[in-house]
């Protein structure tokens, strides 16, 4: 055990804070071209009063009532870096996905493949019931699939549009209806830290096995925070569909959520490829342990000596 | 041998006309058999009922020179013709719902008609002047409605408005128009209806 | 009108209100009623420098384009005409040279005005001065002025008196008879001039020939028929001459048994309605209960009439379908009393039938086939419907339609392209006509009458005085026009009588030969078929109506000359004491109608507190069985509200898209939408009568033939609307009625 300063316990947590903070900051405060003195008004308008049209101020002549009843408030606010957003995410947003490639192929390099040493792989301590596995892998597929007809609408410029991008394009809404429960369930699922909390057989039964370490916990919180954005952002988006004459009353809504919506989905998909990473390539026997749903037992000593603890416990 | 000078094709509503008759939207609707849902046009009041205030304007796309809609299109669905009208191809279109965003007035429109609600392809004005489809072919017609102006005729909207508020045209002349109102004024009339 | 000066129809027409220095608009919303008219009003304003000034309870879309807009309680537009009046005596406005010449009794105007100052117009009107100072200012300083009113007018108890004091505000000013000026009735849509003209009344004959038995003789010879076979299809000679029930009244003939003594001693058995929404007459529910009554009930409409659904009745009802308008050809008559062709565009879809086809076949069944069709001359072998137009042309002599023959109409309209805009001059092979031949257009090569009472036009080219109809002197004063106020060009510098067989030779110094004589021998102006009186007239520049003066006292009437008179249901109960009601009326078109008895019911405003502000949306006509049949229009307007001031909904406890009950004085109640607006005022309601087929809360879309019922429905706001009608035509009154309102 090496000495346990309050740094070295929470290096994860302050990492992430660090590298998200001056990655954001230097996003908002360089690159973007948001009003983000709107963008933080706006939700807290919406809450209070109740009211999307998003006129935060009384218009000050006929001109802007105007274009405020015909075609919504502050178009400058949001919608030109929904424009950019867009338009650049074709051109530039393939590179921070290489990017975190590179990394990852850094790190395989430098670290190589956590190996446990099996000498007796009949014993095997069951991980994942039959329902821990099914969401699992649900969620992998639906999430897969989310981010392929995710995709295919910004790099519409490289399938040209089509039939068969349109379908994508219009199965990413039903996918991400399919996703809803999924998410719930994971999210339910992975709550490991609830042990804390209760101990019951039910959430014994429920919860995955093992407890968090801090990289993961930043992980889960994030698909969560980040999926319950989409979520609602996507479904809102899909479902708020305003017709001409309600367009003024809504359209700020729907872009001030797009916009959340193309945020979450950068972060939640950052983590994730963390995740898979330090899941399915970082170390190896994961694959086998989530389809069968078993491991054997010194695979768990060695590397996941929580889990073991964990399902010992119960017994 | 110089270069042809092209129209630049535009819409003007005046406000002192416009009074909220819907005209333009109907017409639009039945000469282009356009959906219920979709409005390719539509008049807007503000102020209304409050005596001295209220103003009426009829929208639909204004055909931008450097239109938001095609720089933000993702499959690049959009083109833009020589006389300014921003047109797009519904075969390319994935419905993604962006031009929507991005569009300053409020022009694109989806239908609602797939499963479970989901949008489909995008509905704009075109100035009455079709789409990519062969010129007044019934393929042009079921999906961007008549094409007026390949047949030298005015768009429908402004054919119809009942007070001639709403002008569409090369914006030199549809400039010279509004001049002319705003000169005329007091001075008798001089022209005859344009409505007739 | 037609008491004032003789015709009673729109006196100038759309174009020329491009003409108007100032445009005083009453009791209309021609933005959301006539947005045509509306471009002709906005043009005058453009380009002329026009004030336009409204008159309205409401803030309406037309008022949104006014200089000036007064918003007055509704039924008080007497009071604050009389205002006017009072401003333009004081300040010598008027203009004394046209009233000396050609107004008879201005002098009973001016001493009826006295009691109406400022002040006391505002209590009344609830108007404040200042603005009834201003608009009172701008138009009788401009020259000319144009009035523009509406059903807001004329669906009054006092509906009679709003339209002859209108009238007598332009004589006052001098407005009538000139391009840009007179008096502008909008009709509600595009041939209810034409059906006017037609005699669609029950107290005319075609033409405004009156029911006496002169009028029944002379339509005998021009329809072809024996005139004693004519009378033989009536009960009576009496019945043949009475007024028959109006519109507005028809339920009570049926219902109110006592009324049988004025129907030859039998309440109404059957209904036949043809293209009329009938419930947009005030007391729906008792239209319900008259049509389960009747025996037997006929709607024959291209649509299933709203009517139709809201009888509960099970048997002996008939839905006819007809042709549309596009499947069909023949004239309309625009508000100007300009003809156009309208010709088929296509047969008649389905099972409908053109009306005349329908009519037709009615007749061969009852046996009068032969007599039906014998007016137009020809047998069984005529044209429909050019022999038919060329009948109405030769037989409509009071409205001067001998020029409008169908030949005519059809080359107007087919070069319509080379008519000025403006004045409706042609050009090219139409040039020195008047577009649509404006009735009256006295023989063929008349070019019509664009505007009416025109003295400085020779009456061959349009122009002519006001009509000599009520005789031509009253107690020792004559009533024919002064010396000097005659058509350009006429025989007689001053007034004179109307053309008679007696007077022509007098008239108009033209000696006839024998045959002549013999041919119009007993004939005047408007019974002669030879054309010889009216011919020889025109040669002498005469009008063959005569020539004389407008008044403004009509004797006879309720009200000589008009007077304010509070609403049966009035909001203010303080001034119904010194404004009363007329007595109440037996036999007002075979009806008992209670005018003072009903306003001293009861005091109906502690109960109703709320006044009703009635008007149609533009994208409806009528009830709205077209238009509600339109998905598009469906879509813009696809429910029936009511508008509420915000600060009265906020007391009512109702808030914006609410549903809210809205119980009238009678027994009708509804139940509508709360839609928040500022264009009413704070004791106001607005209901648009364009909805039907809901019931008190109940839908009946259930009661339309499959596939026929319309795309949007709404409760029908006549249910609502107070009792009332007018005290000499028996116009429903659905502008002024009281309600109460609560959340549902």
């Amino acid at each position: 055990m090496q000495s346990s300063t309050f740094f070295t316990r929470n290096k994860a947590y302050i990492f992430t804070l660090l590298g998200l903070g001056l990655v954001g900051f230097v996003f908002v405060g360089f690159m973007m071209i948001m009003d983000w003195e709107y963008f933080l008004k706006y939700p807290l308008h919406v809450i209070l009063t109740g009211d999307t049209s998003g006129v935060l101020s009384e218009p000050t002549s006929n001109y802007q009532a105007m274009v405020n009843a015909a075609f919504g408030p502050s178009y400058n606010s949001i919608a030109p870096e929904i424009i950019r957003a867009s338009n650049e995410r074709q051109e530039f947003i393939w590179w921070v996905f290489v990017a975190e490639i590179a990394i990852f192929c850094f790190m395989y390099a430098k670290y190589g493949r956590k190996v446990a040493i099996v000498t007796n792989p009949s014993d095997e301590v069951q991980v994942f019931s039959i329902f821990h596995r099914a969401v699992i892998w649900l969620n992998i597929i639906v999430i897969s699939a989310l981010i392929i007809t995710g995709f295919n609408i910004t790099w519409g410029m490289r399938s040209g549009g089509g039939d068969i991008a349109f379908f994508l394009r219009s199965s990413h809404e039903m996918l991400g209806l399919v996703w809803l429960p999924l998410w719930f369930a994971m999210t339910l699922v992975a709550f490991k830290d609830a042990k804390i909390l209760f101990n019951n057989s039910l959430s014994k039964k429920l919860i995955l096995k093992g407890s968090y370490s801090p990289m993961g916990r930043i992980i889960f919180i994030v698909f969560v925070i980040m999926g319950a954005s989409l979520l609602f952002s996507g479904i809102t988006i899909w479902y708020l569909h305003p017709d001409a004459y309600t367009h003024s009353e809504f359209i700020q809504l729907k872009r001030y959520l797009l916009y959340v919506h193309f945020g979450a989905s950068v972060l939640i998909m950052f983590f994730l490829m963390d995740f898979v990473y330090s899941v399915m390539v970082a170390v190896k026997g994961n694959l086998k342990g989530l389809i069968t749903g078993k491991y054997p037992r010194e695979h768990l000593e060695q590397l996941a000596p929580d889990v073991l603890k964990d399902i010992e416990e119960k017994r | 041998m110089s270069k042809p000078e092209y129209a630049r094709m535009k819409f003007y509503c005046d406000e002192d006309l416009c009074i909220d008759c819907n005209g333009c939207v109907v017409a639009c609707k039945e000469a282009h058999e356009v959906p219920v849902g979709i409005n390719r046009r539509k008049v807007v009041t503000i102020n209304e009922g409050i005596v001295g205030k209220e103003i009426s304007l009829s929208m639909a796309c204004m055909h931008c020179t450097d239109a938001p809609c095609q720089q933000v299109c993702p499959v690049d669905c959009f083109y833009i013709r020589v006389d300014g009208i921003v047109l797009h191809d519904k075969d390319k279109c994935i419905g993604c719902g962006y031009c929507l965003f991005a569009c300053p007035f409020g022009a694109p429109q989806f239908p609602q008609d797939g499963a479970f609600g989901i949008k489909g392809k995008m509905d704009k004005c075109t100035m009455c002047a079709g789409g990519p489809e062969e010129t007044n072919s019934p393929a042009e017609f079921n999906k961007y409605g008549q094409n007026r102006i390949a047949e030298g005729k005015v768009p429908m909207c402004a054919s119809m408005c009942s007070t001639k508020a709403l002008l569409v045209g090369d914006s030199t002349e549809v400039a010279a128009i509004k001049t002319y109102r705003s000169v005329a004024h007091g001075k008798g009339i001089s022209t005859q209806s344009y409505g007739w | 009108m037609a008491n004032t000066w003789g015709y009673g129809a729109m006196t100038n027409h759309l174009g020329d209100m491009q003409n108007s220095k100032a445009i005083i608009i009453f009791g209309a919303n021609p933005a959301s009623n006539h947005p045509i008219a509306m471009q002709h009003i906005l043009k005058a304003k453009e380009q002329n420098g026009a004030k336009i000034i409204v008159i309205d309870p409401r803030y309406t879309k037309t008022a949104a384009k006014s200089d000036i807009y007064c918003r007055i309680r509704t039924g008080t537009d007497i009071a604050f005409l009389y205002g006017m009046i009072r401003l333009i005596r004081d300040n010598n406005w008027y203009d004394k040279s046209f009233i000396n010449d050609r107004v008879y009794g201005m002098e009973e105007i001016f001493k009826e005005c006295e009691e109406y100052t400022p002040e006391h117009v505002e209590d009344i009107t609830g108007c404040p001065k200042e603005l009834l100072i201003q608009a009172a200012t701008a138009f009788a300083t401009a020259e000319p002025g144009c009035l523009i009113w509406n059903q807001g007018w004329t669906q009054h108890t006092v509906g009679s008196s709003n339209t002859r004091l209108g009238s007598i505000l332009q004589l006052v000013l001098g407005n009538m008879g000139k391009p840009g000026g007179g008096t502008n009735i909008l009709r509600g849509h595009d041939n209810v001039q034409g059906s006017t003209d037609m005699g669609c009344l029950s107290d005319t004959l075609p033409g405004y020939y009156g029911l006496a038995e002169g009028s029944w003789k002379y339509f005998a010879s021009q329809w072809k028929v024996d005139y004693e076979w004519l009378k033989g299809r009536f009960k009576s000679k009496e019945m043949m001459e009475a007024k028959g029930f109006s519109l507005s009244l028809w339920m009570n003939g049926v219902l109110d048994e006592a009324n049988a003594k004025n129907n030859a001693g039998t309440p109404l058995k059957a209904l036949v309605c043809i293209g009329n929404g009938i419930s947009t007459i005030t007391q729906t529910h008792k239209v319900k209960e008259a049509l389960d009554k009747l025996d037997l009930v006929v709607f024959i409409d291209p649509y299933v009439n709203d009517a139709a659904v809201i009888t509960t009745r099970d048997n002996n009802l008939y839905l006819l379908p007809a042709a549309s308008q596009v499947e069909c050809s023949g004239t309309v008559v625009n508000t100007g009393r300009s003809a156009q062709w309208r010709s088929k565009v296509i047969e008649p879809l389905y099972e409908a039938r053109p009306d005349e086809e329908i009519l037709f076949d009615f007749a061969k069944r009852m046996g009068f086939y032969d007599e039906f069709t014998a007016g137009m001359g020809k047998g069984k072998d005529f044209t429909w419907p050019e022999d038919a137009t060329d009948e109405i042309a030769r037989s409509l002599k009071t409205v001067g339609f001998q020029g409008r023959t169908a030949a005519r109409v059809k080359k107007h309209t087919e070069n319509w392209h080379l008519f000025d805009t403006t004045s409706l001059k042609g050009r090219g092979p139409v040039s020195k006509e008047y577009y649509g031949l404006p009735w009256p257009c006295w023989t063929q090569e008349h070019p019509g009458s664009p505007v009416l009472y025109n003295i400085n036009l020779p009456v061959s080219q349009g122009g002519m005085g006001f009509r000599t109809r009520f005789g031509t002197e009253r107690n020792g004063v004559s009533l024919l026009a002064a010396d000097g106020a005659a058509p350009v060009g006429s025989r007689i510098k001053g007034g004179y009588d109307e053309i008679t067989s007696q007077n022509i030779e007098n008239l108009s110094g033209i000696k006839l030969t024998d045959e002549e004589k013999k041919l119009v021998e007993g004939k005047n102006w408007k019974t002669d078929d030879s054309g010889i009186l009216v011919r020889n007239a025109l040669k002498a520049g005469l009008a063959p109506y005569g020539n004389a003066r407008a008044r403004t006292i009509v004797w006879g009437f309720r009200d000589e000359i008009p007077k304010h008179r509070e609403p049966l249901h009035s909001f203010r109960q303080d001034l119904v004491k010194r404004y009363p009601a007329v007595a109440d009326i037996e036999n007002h078109y075979r009806t008992t109608v209670r005018y003072a008895s009903e306003q001293n019911a009861q005091n109906w405003v502690a109960d109703y507190p709320i006044n009703i502000v009635s008007g149609r949306v533009v994208e409806h006509m009528g009830t709205g069985t077209e238009t509600r049949a339109s998905k598009y229009l469906a879509e813009l307007s696809g429910e029936m509200y009511g508008e509420l001031h915000p600060e009265l909904a906020a007391k009512l406890g109702i808030r914006d898209g609410e549903m809210m009950w809205v119980y009238g004085t009678g027994e009708g109640k509804i139940k509508i939408k709360c839609k928040y607006s500022y264009r009413v005022d704070e004791n106001s309601v607005f209901l648009p009568q364009n909805f039907s087929g809901v019931w008190s809360g109940e839908s009946l879309e259930s009661r339309y033939p499959a596939g026929t019922a319309p795309h949007s429905f709404g409760e029908n706001s006549n249910q609502v609307t107070s009792y009332g009608y007018d005290q000499q035509t028996s116009c429903p009154e659905t502008k002024c009625s009281l309600v109460r309102i609560e959340r549902a």
